[in-house]
Formats: C-alpha cells, sequence, structure tokens
C-alpha cells in the first residue's frame, strides 16, 4: 500500500511539475503520507515519510536521478519536509489509533450493557448465569466458558456452561485475574495447578504462583474468582484455544466485570431470599394471631359448657335423676364433638395454608362417601329435615375420602347452623368432565353481597338483626376450598333455589367422560367380558391380564380386561 | 343393645381415656385388663387369652403392630385398633397385619360398642355352613358350586365378582384393607390397583342388587373410605 501510494504521489507530482509547471511537487507526498497514516499506522507513516523523502530527492531535486543535493538551499527545504511528514503522518496514524480504541471501548460498553441485563431481567443469579456465560464466549471470545459457585474450587457446582455436558478440561496450569485490577489495569497471575484437584480447603493456598509462562498447555485455562465481601464464593472460568492471542485489556475487563456482577446478583438474591423469609414469618405471624383471633370465642364456648355440665355431675349436693345426668353428659359429649370438629379444621386450614397437603386420590362412588357423614351429623342437623339424592350411576370420582369427608362435614354443618329448622339438601350430578356435589339449605340465606367472601379464612358472615346463629368461625368453607381445590376441584357458593346458600364442590372424575362405557359394561351381559375366551373357563387360566401399568387411560380399559 | 359379656383387652397409655372406657366396659358386665405398653399387653395376653383386644397403635415402648402380630400367630382373636386421625397409614397397616377393625381417635362410646358387637359375633361362629354356603341375609354363596343366589334368584357373576364376595363374605364384619382383596383375588402383582378393585366391587353391587328389590343385598358391601370394604351383617 505504502509503495503504490508512493508510485501514485511520484507520478502525480511529474504530472504536475512537468504539466503545470508547479517547480515545488513535494506537497504531494504529503498526501501518500496522509493516506498511509490513517491507513496503517504510525510506523508505516514514518516509513512512507522518509520513502518520500528520498523519492523527492531522487526524482526532482538537482541533479536529477541522484541522492545527491546540489544547491544547499535545497538541504534545508527537503529537511523541513520530511519533518513535516513525519509529524502529519504520526498525526494522521494517532486518529486511526483513536478511531480503533473508540470502536473497541464502545463494543466493550456495549457487551458491558448486555450483561448488565442478562442480570438485571434474569429472576436469579443461577438464571442469568447461562445467559452470562454465553455472551461472555461470544464477546469476548472464548473457547469455553463455564461458571461454578461454591466455597471452595473442590466445592464448586457448575451451574452455567456454554459446552454442557463435555468433561471440563484439566490442565496444569492457569491464569488468575488479579483481584484489585478489573477496574485499572487487568493483570492477569499465572499459577501451577499442581494442589487444585486435591479436595478439601486450603487448596487455593497452595497453589504455586509462576510467572514464568509455559507453553506446552493445549488451553489457555482463565480464572476470575466471584467474591462477595471479600469472601470467594465462586469461580468464572474461561478457556481459549492455544493459538488464539491471551486475551487484551478490554476482553480481561469483560471477564472481570462479569464476575462482579455475577457476585452482586448473588448478593441480591441472598437479600431477596431474606427478605422473602421475614415476610413469609410476619405472614405466618398475622396468620396465627387472626386465627387466635377466630378461634377463640369457637373454642371457649363448648370448654364452658362442657365444665359447667361436668361440674352439675360431680356437685355432691345436686341430687340428679338418672335422665337428667344422662342428659347432661350427652351435652358434653355434643360440646366435644364440636370442640373435636374446630380443633380438625384448624389443624387442617394450617395444613392448607402451609403447603403441607398431600392427597390420596383414590376412585370412589360419591355415595360411598356422602352417606357416612350424612348418617354422622344427621343427629346434629335435627330439626332441620335432610334429602339426600347422589344418582347411582354417577361416574366414579377421583378424590382423598378424608378430605371429602371433612368437606360435606363442614357444609352440613354450615348448612345445619342457618337452615333455621327448614329443609337441608345434598345432591350430585355430573356436568361436563366433573361431578358437583352439592350442598344447599331452605334457610333465610345470606346477603349477596357476602357471597364472594364467604370462602376466604375468618370471613364472618355480617350478623342481621335479631338471628340468633351465631357466625362460623371462619374457617370452615376456607378448608371446604382449600381441600377442594388440593384434589384438581374448586367449590362455589350461590343463592339456592330452596331460599338459602348453596354450595357446589366440584370434583374431578378420573377419566374423559365417555358415558357408553359405564352404563354399557353394568349391563348384565356384560358385553367387555364376553369377547374375553376365559369366560367359560376359569379366568385364573392362560389369559392372565396384563398387569396394569400406572393409571389406567381411561375406564374402558380397565373393563375390556379379561376376567 | 348389650353385647354377650367377654374378657376385653384395653391397650392405651392415656389414663383418662383408658379408665373412662373400662369402668364403662366392666359396668357393662365385661371383665376388663388394663395395659399401657406392648411389653404390659403381651404379658396379660400370656395371663389370660381375652375375648377381646381393643388396642392403640400409639404407644410408648413398641410400635402396637408388634401386638397384632404375635396374637395372629396363636390366635384369633378379634383386634380393634384405634389410631390418630392423620396416621390412616398405620391403621391400613394393622389391618393388613391382622386387626379386624379399627376406630378413629376421638371416637364416641357408642361407636365403640357397635365395632365390638360385630367382630365378637363374628367371633362367635364360623359363616360357612357343613355344605361349604356362605349365607348372609338374602345373599347366599355355595362355594363348591360357584354359585350365588339372592332370596333364592340366582345371580350371574364372573370368576372375578364370585372370588371378590366369597372373600368379602368369609370375613363378614371385618374390614379388609383394598390391597387383601386384590392379592386374594388378583394375586400379589395386583396389590397397588385400587381402581381395578373399585370398578369390580361396583359391578358386583348392581348386579346383587338387580337380583334384590328390597335392596338390601345393595347395601351389604360398604366402602370404608382408604382402608377397604367390609360386609355390613345387621
Amino acid at each position: 500500500m505504502a509503495a503504490i501510494s508512493l508510485t501514485l504521489a511520484t507520478i502525480l507530482a511529474a504530472l504536475v511539475h512537468l504539466q503545470f509547471g508547479v517547480p515545488d511537487a513535494a506537497i504531494v507526498y504529503m498526501l501518500a503520507v496522509v493516506a498511509v497514516g490513517m491507513g496503517y499506522g504510525s510506523w508505516m507513516a514514518v516509513t512512507t515519510s522518509v520513502a518520500s523523502f528520498l523519492l523527492y530527492d531522487f526524482f526532482f531535486v538537482q541533479p536529477l536521478y541522484t541522492f545527491s543535493i546540489a544547491a544547499p538551499e535545497e538541504w534545508l527545504d527537503l529537511l523541513l519536509f520530511l519533518v513535516v511528514a513525519i509529524a502529519i503522518g504520526r498525526l494522521s496514524a494517532l486518529q486511526l489509533q483513536r478511531r480503533r480504541e473508540a470502536e473497541l471501548r464502545s463494543a466493550e460498553a456495549r457487551a458491558m450493557f448486555a450483561m448488565s441485563r442478562d442480570i438485571a431481567t434474569a429472576a436469579t443469579a443461577l438464571e442469568a448465569a447461562p445467559l452470562l456465560a454465553a455472551r461472555l464466549a461470544r464477546e469476548a471470545e472464548m473457547a469455553r466458558v463455564w461458571i461454578g459457585l461454591g466455597d471452595s474450587i473442590g466445592e464448586e457446582r457448575v451451574v452455567a456452561d456454554t459446552r454442557p455436558g463435555e468433561p471440563r478440561p484439566s490442565v496444569a496450569s492457569r491464569w488468575i485475574l488479579h483481584p484489585s485490577s478489573s477496574e485499572t489495569q487487568p493483570t492477569w497471575v499465572k499459577v501451577r495447578e499442581s494442589a487444585i484437584a486435591r479436595p478439601g480447603a486450603g487448596a487455593e493456598t497452595r497453589e504455586l504462583r509462576l510467572r514464568q509462562l509455559h507453553d506446552d498447555e493445549p488451553l489457555t485455562m482463565l480464572r476470575v474468582p466471584i467474591t462477595v465481601g471479600g469472601q470467594t464464593i465462586g469461580s468464572l472460568w474461561a478457556a481459549r484455544e492455544k493459538g488464539d492471542p491471551f486475551p487484551g485489556r478490554s476482553h480481561s475487563r469483560l471477564i472481570g466485570a462479569a464476575a462482579d456482577q455475577l457476585g452482586q446478583s448473588v448478593v441480591r438474591d441472598r437479600l431477596a431470599a431474606e427478605a422473602t423469609a421475614v415476610e413469609v414469618a410476619r405472614q405466618g405471624d398475622a396468620l396465627k394471631s387472626a386465627l387466635l383471633d377466630s378461634v377463640s370465642h369457637d373454642l371457649r364456648t363448648p370448654l364452658a359448657a362442657i365444665r359447667a355440665a361436668a361440674g352439675n355431675l360431680m356437685d355432691p349436693d345436686v341430687a340428679l335423676k338418672p335422665d337428667d345426668a344422662r342428659s347432661i353428659a350427652g351435652s358434653i359429649d355434643q360440646e366435644a364433638e364440636r370442640l373435636s370438629r374446630l380443633v380438625r379444621n384448624m389443624l387442617d386450614l394450617g395444613r392448607i395454608e402451609g403447603g403441607a397437603l398431600h392427597p390420596s386420590l383414590e376412585l370412589y362412588d360419591l355415595a360411598d362417601l356422602v352417606d357416612p357423614v350424612v348418617e354422622r351429623m344427621s343427629p346434629l342437623l335435627v330439626p332441620s329435615p335432610v334429602e339426600v339424592s347422589v344418582p347411582a350411576d354417577l361416574p366414579a370420582v377421583q378424590v382423598d375420602a378424608m378430605f371429602v369427608d371433612q368437606i360435606l362435614t363442614n357444609l352440613l354443618e354450615n348448612a345445619g347452623r342457618y337452615a333455621a329448622g327448614k329443609q337441608i339438601r345434598v345432591s350430585a350430578k355430573t356436568v361436563g368432565g366433573q361431578v358437583w356435589l352439592i350442598v344447599e339449605d331452605a334457610g333465610p340465606g345470606v346477603a349477596a353481597a357476602a357471597i364472594p367472601h364467604l370462602f376466604e379464612r375468618f370471613y364472618r358472615v355480617p350478623r342481621s338483626r335479631g338471628s340468633r346463629t351465631a357466625g362460623g368461625s371462619g374457617i370452615g368453607l376456607a378448608v371446604v376450598k382449600g381441600f377442594a381445590e388440593a384434589m384438581g376441584g374448586s367449590a362455589v357458593a350461590r343463592p339456592s333455589a330452596l331460599g338459602g346458600l348453596e354450595v357446589i364442590v366440584r370434583l374431578p372424575i378420573e377419566y374423559e367422560p365417555k358415558a357408553t362405557d359405564l352404563v354399557e359394561s353394568t349391563e348384565a351381559t356384560e358385553p367387555s367380558e364376553s369377547n374375553a375366551t376365559a369366560e367359560s373357563t376359569d379366568g385364573d387360566g392362560p389369559t392372565e391380564p396384563p398387569r396394569p401399568t400406572g393409571r389406567p387411560a381411561g375406564k374402558s380399559r380397565i373393563l375390556m380386561g379379561p376376567e | 343393645m348389650s353385647e354377650s359379656a367377654a374378657v376385653v383387652l384395653i391397650v392405651e397409655d392415656d389414663e383418662p381415656a383408658r379408665a373412662a372406657i373400662a369402668s364403662n366396659l366392666r359396668a357393662r358386665g365385661h371383665e376388663v385388663d388394663e395395659a399401657v405398653d406392648v411389653r404390659d399387653a403381651l404379658r396379660l395376653w400370656d395371663n389370660r387369652r381375652p375375648d377381646l383386644i381393643l388396642l392403640d397403635l400409639g404407644l410408648p415402648d413398641f410400635d402396637g403392630q408388634a401386638v397384632i402380630r404375635r396374637v395372629r400367630r396363636e390366635a384369633n382373636t378379634p383386634i380393634i385398633v384405634v389410631s390418630a386421625r392423620g396416621r390412616e397409614e398405620d391403621r391400613v397397616a394393622a389391618l393388613d397385619a391382622g386387626a379386624d377393625d379399627y376406630l378413629t381417635k376421638p371416637f364416641g362410646l357408642s361407636e365403640l360398642h357397635a365395632r365390638m358387637r360385630a367382630v365378637l359375633r363374628r367371633a362367635a361362629g364360623p359363616e360357612a355352613d357343613t355344605e361349604g354356603r356362605l349365607g348372609l341375609g338374602p345373599v347366599v354363596l355355595d362355594v363348591p358350586r360357584h354359585e350365588v343366589s339372592v332370596g333364592g334368584i340366582p345371580v350371574e357373576l364372573t370368576p372375578r365378582e364370585f372370588e371378590l364376595l366369597k372373600v368379602l363374605l368369609s370375613q363378614s364384619g371385618r374390614v379388609v384393607t383394598a390391597g387383601r382383596l386384590l392379592r386374594a383375588v388378583w394375586g400379589s402383582a395386583y396389590s397397588d390397583e385400587g381402581h381395578y378393585l373399585h370398578v369390580y366391587v361396583s359391578r358386583l353391587r348392581r348386579k346383587l342388587a338387580a337380583a334384590d328389590p328390597s335392596g338390601a343385598a345393595a347395601k351389604l358391601i360398604v366402602a370404608e373410605p382408604g382402608v377397604g370394604y367390609r360386609i355390613v351383617a345387621e
């Protein structure tokens, strides 16, 4: 390039000199010097300046075509030309250098900004790490980047790797970014890894520092410790192929900044976790005090009744007739049962709130679950008449039997409280892919404004004027909802056609309802079995049904199995 | 109302509960032994073979299951286990180990008496007659002929349904866990397939109900949610 521009400059100068008679064509060479300087840097500019000086002397200074100079004043001209050429060349070269630096800086800034964004938009440091590693590999031109978190190198757990699954290279030495250098002048310190693989603390301190470069490694291994408050919590590892140049200042800064940002992100995570723990504890406290607030009255009432009744029975001065004594004992029993239900609900609410519900779902005929509860609760519902209509041909529900028991117990207790002697109805029907278990009453009902809040914990229906019935503890329906949802169902309330409140608990059916499956297969002829060859012989014969694996796909599959 | 007088062993570490039950049973004419832990219970078992054992599963020294295993090695004495709510798996294990029935704390005395009557009646005599027939209410199951009738009307059952009804009837009054039923009817490979059982019980009930206009046969098989099934004798 320098040669081409010099040749062009020489031809141009000759043209200017010969055609237009311009006596001093030296200035034309300046163009070549500036062009080369801007394009190729300082040393090329100086070289071009000296070459221009010689060429001009050779072609244009008397005696022509020699390097000797006749007139002494020409000497001065030529020397001035040389000085100016060099100066202009250097200036042009500086321009180039500035531009290159600016480009590097802007690339670095872009990369830094992108990294910050990765960190800021990721929810946690663990989420940010893979993004960061990938970006670093791209921007800092690394063959591989991975990030390990742990108190020492031996305990590090890799949270991100740009080449996952491949074995991580083990080399005998690596470079560590000097901790204090990430902002100013990044310096890499070579360490020998003789002690690295040894487990336990102190591996780091046993690293033998060697400042001499060994060229026998296949990879250049780089490690940047991730530190938080002076304590190392992990490392950012990067590997470069041997052929690639050692990372420059810009790439080093980038790697250092990535490690710093990751450290900050981990700190942020820790703070967030602490804040969450505090919030959970605070909510737990709020829950506990609301619970105590809500149930203290409901706990004391039956206890007071029990103590009074027992005191009556114990009193030596009271001569009770046997029937009276029995009825007093009966009230103790009844109050104790009320207490028992309340305690059960409190414990269940605690489990729901604590996320400790693990329903054991099994198939049931809903009637099997409903009948015992209605039977158990009916003495408490007197004088309200209870009507139960659960059709026999309902599809089986997949539920936790204890949950359904508690749901129905609570709904019946509620209905009994508000029915005020009027009718209570328990029914069930299939709607879409669900079975609806419905409990409703013919009592005065609940104000429309209260209905949306019924399932909120500790919510009590405002007492209507003149109403004698005490509101519930605000736990029963919250448990109903919690249990229904834990089984994959839901619970809603609305005014009943009977006049009072209707609560619908939607329960999941185990399979997509294929109405024909169940109905046909329950015919006396059992068509699904008639095609089994074992029907007339013994079912234990050679056609043993294949052992069902896991969850049956549907009822049809079970019914098709040979008997 | 009143069950025949029996020797009852109560194994319960909570003193007030034990005392209340014991005094009630004594007042009803039973003889009562009281034990506070497994060691105590086994000593009293060796001392005087009781007619019935009421066993709390949460005992201070050993697991109550140890009592069931020991008793079952030596006798068929009815055992009713008492478990706390939330320990459902304990009671299934106890029933599988050979216990006859269960109660969940807190329970009423009337519930206890009902369970005691049922298991004592069962222990009093075998269900099958000399011809190998098992009968209960309108339902008669002829084991050698593989025939079932309800109120004299024959009912067509598949071999599995027949086996299922036979196992339940022969254990009448006892709770039979789902696992035991599955193992007895389908084989041990099926012991986790509760879905199977549910479908067959449903069909069995429908067939019995179809043959019995009175509706009594349909109510014969009662589900014990989370545990299994039982035949209700009364």
